[in-house]
């Protein structure tokens, strides 16, 4: 893996799309942002929609990778599994007003500390029922996704499945992101970076 | 390496994924998955009959499964076996999967200190009768992913890549442990625990 992610993991504030196909191993390379934030002393709020985290662990677990999830704050969005220290469930997604207003209840119970670092595992299933819908897709992203593109100061990883996700999805998120990351079996590869220079 | 071998390599707790297609040999496969953990350790979850095949196969075969055999009969006609559980999947699936769910904790605790093996043979039956609605998809991934990592069992689930979902079958993939693909007579490793593993063929004998 590249030291490109490294580079990311060592400085403050950006959005970072990681791309996934089914068949391969993110859950390594989100081992590995875990492991580098923890490095730096920084807990990340984890948003787990339909119980990525637990799948994600398991197989960490059963290649013989242990990530100490306790501490880590989780807000869960559907799915049933805890993994990490839930603080709570947002039952709701398709109405995305309410979805928000549930989202915010929760994230009040985030520790200060954990603020400004997030890893989103899932958005493909967030979106599944209606991604290959433009309107309601372009909704979600007016209304939820694009509300953190305002707020420089924080780092927000976003792991996206791509064999699960529709093209408009996997597109219209690539463009939000400053940098996007390509997961193939074990290796990363960048094929996005905000420092293109002029 | 044998498939007989390798799949005694599965851990307790993991969930196997088996593509196969409607040509392919996978009735073996799932004879083999029986002859290696001993076919009193197994629950077959049959989907509207998806077990006929492997009885038709097992004939031809000249091989015998046992008539014993505890089976989860999800629709269909047949009665063979020995039913455990009836479930009716053209009703609401949402009392379909809590049913299963109820039934199969009781299972594992009335048979305390045994290692279950679970067979779902055809679960995309499920997803298509639902005319591929996208939520149950989600639903129902999530519940069979639910049990990844409950050291009570270890499962396979055969889903014939010709009839299912792309985004379905994409979904298992990526939650489950291994998966293994059979497009004729060779089981091939797409994803494994162990990196090494991955892209290699095995043997059926």
């Amino acid at each position: 893996m590249g030291g490109k992610l490294d580079e990311i993991l060592s400085k403050e504030g950006g959005v970072i799309l990681t791309e996934y196909p089914s068949l391969s191993h993110p859950e390594r390379v989100f081992a590995r942002i875990v492991e580098g934030f923890r490095g730096r002393g920084i807990r990340p709020l984890i948003v787990d929609v339909f119980d990525t985290l637990h799948l994600f662990f398991q197989n960490l677990r059963f290649a013989g990778v242990e990530v100490d999830l306790g501490d880590i704050p989780v807000i869960k969005e559907r799915g049933f599994v805890k993994v990490g220290n839930v603080l709570g469930n947002v039952e709701v997604i398709e109405d995305f007003e309410y979805h928000l207003a549930l989202y915010s209840s929760i994230a009040r119970k985030v520790p200060e500390e954990s603020r400004r670092h997030t890893i989103v595992l899932g958005v493909e299933k967030f979106t599944f029922p209606f991604m290959d819908e433009p309107p309601k897709l372009e909704r979600y992203f007016e209304t939820v996704q694009r509300r953190y593109l305002q707020i420089v100061d924080k780092t927000n990883f976003l792991f996206l499945n791509t064999d699960v996700a529709s093209e408009y999805l996997k597109k219209g998120l690539e463009q939000d992101s400053d940098y996007v990351f390509r997961v193939e079996k074990g290796k990363l590869y960048s094929v996005k970076s905000i420092q293109g220079g002029v | 390496m044998k498939f007989s071998e390798y799949v005694l390599g599965v851990k307790a707790g993991e969930n196997v994924l088996i593509e196969h297609t409607s040509l392919s040999a996978y009735p073996v496969l799932f004879y083999l998955i029986g002859r290696t953990y001993g076919w009193g350790r197994l629950i077959l979850v049959d989907v509207i009959d998806s077990s006929l095949p492997i009885l038709r196969w097992a004939r031809h075969a000249g091989v015998e499964l046992p008539s014993g055999l505890a089976r989860i009969k999800a629709g269909g006609t047949s009665e063979w076996g020995r039913v455990i559980l009836e479930l009716d999947p053209h009703r609401d699936p949402g009392i379909f999967l809590t049913k299963f769910e109820s039934f199969i904790k009781n299972y594992y605790e009335e048979h305390p200190g045994e290692e279950m093996v679970t067979v779902i043979m055809n679960s995309e039956r499920l997803v298509l009768i639902q005319n591929n609605r996208r939520g149950f998809i989600l639903t129902l991934t999530n519940f069979a992913t639910s049990f990844i990592g409950n050291r009570r069992r270890r499962s396979f689930h055969f889903v014939n890549v010709d009839l299912a979902d792309g985004r379905y079958v994409a979904l298992l993939e990526e939650a489950f442990t291994r998966v293994i693909r059979i497009d004729d007579r060779t089981p091939k490793v797409l994803k494994s625990p162990v990196p090494d593993e991955e892209g290699k063929d095995l043997k059926l004998r």
